[in-house]
């Protein structure tokens, strides 16, 4: 396809049957050079790491995102442990991100979510390119100090 | 448009795997992938090259990758673009990111 760009330029009589020379090709195409897809999985994981580089976020996930972790891992190629608690819309361009935070006690959740909206947006977008064009936080729920002491009922909650 | 059911020619399998070669040897990639639909391979008579998609000479290529995140993946995806049209020349080379690690 680019070759048949690239030879109209040569061939004037060809190039009349494509205006301006501009090769066919799709709008989503930042240049004849080939398309770029970058799969959700890899804006969950990158997401998921820059919010947990936070300190005060005790882990993700928690809420209804359980259960809707246990769905996403029978779809092959989306959901793993590590991005449980990560969801995420991926176009040709942009990005949204929906976290679901568990926050340490203590930590102020305002600040810690402008932390982490900033955190999370500044990383997708230098590593992948992508807009961000969104980020929810959602903070369902938060772990108190002395809950890992309460033994197992308490550490199955929090995985 | 060849699916992912369609049979090459042993040449053209040939040229899948100098791809294949080509780009795993870029540090940056971890390993190659058929991307979430399994549809980014080359099927010949007698073999298959995953992560590779090729359907004729001077056709786009299709390259499906899981990259090692030590450079954005812009940049990764570039230089794993000019690796693959060192190899099939000035065709359009579409990047599947799979996965990172």
């Amino acid at each position: 396809m680019a070759q048949t760009s690239d030879a109209a330029v040569s061939m004037p009589a060809k190039r009349a049957g494509t205006p301006g020379g501009a090769p066919p090709a799709r709008l989503a195409d930042e240049n004849s050079l080939g398309r770029t897809t970058i799969a959700s999985t890899v804006v969950q994981k990158i997401a998921g790491m820059a919010a947990r580089e936070i300190t005060g976020v005790y882990s993700l996930g928690g809420g209804m995102s359980r259960a809707f972790g246990a769905l996403r891992e029978r779809i092959p190629g989306a959901g793993t442990v590590s991005t449980s608690g990560v969801a995420v819309e991926v176009g040709e361009k942009q990005a949204a991100i929906d976290l679901d935070v568990v926050v340490e006690y203590g930590a102020g959740i305002v600040e810690l979510a402008r932390a982490v909206r900033r955190n999370v947006v500044t990383a997708v977008e230098r590593m992948t390119g992508l807009e961000v064009i969104e980020v929810n936080i959602a903070v369902n729920d938060i772990h108190l100090p002395d809950e890992d002491d309460e033994g197992e009922p308490a550490n199955t909650r929090v995985e | 448009m060849s699916g992912e059911g369609t049979v090459i020619s042993t040449d053209l399998v040939e040229l899948a795997e100098a791809i294949a070669d080509r780009v795993r040897e870029h540090p940056g990639v971890v390993r190659l992938d058929a991307g979430r639909y399994g549809d980014v391979v080359s099927t010949g008579s007698r073999s298959r090259v995953v992560g590779v998609r090729v359907t004729g000479v001077d056709e786009p290529v299709e390259v499906g990758v899981v990259l090692r995140l030590d450079e954005p993946i812009p940049v990764l995806v570039r230089s794993v673009r000019c690796l693959v049209r060192d190899v099939v020349g000035e065709v359009r080379v579409d990047v599947v990111v799979s996965d990172v690690d």
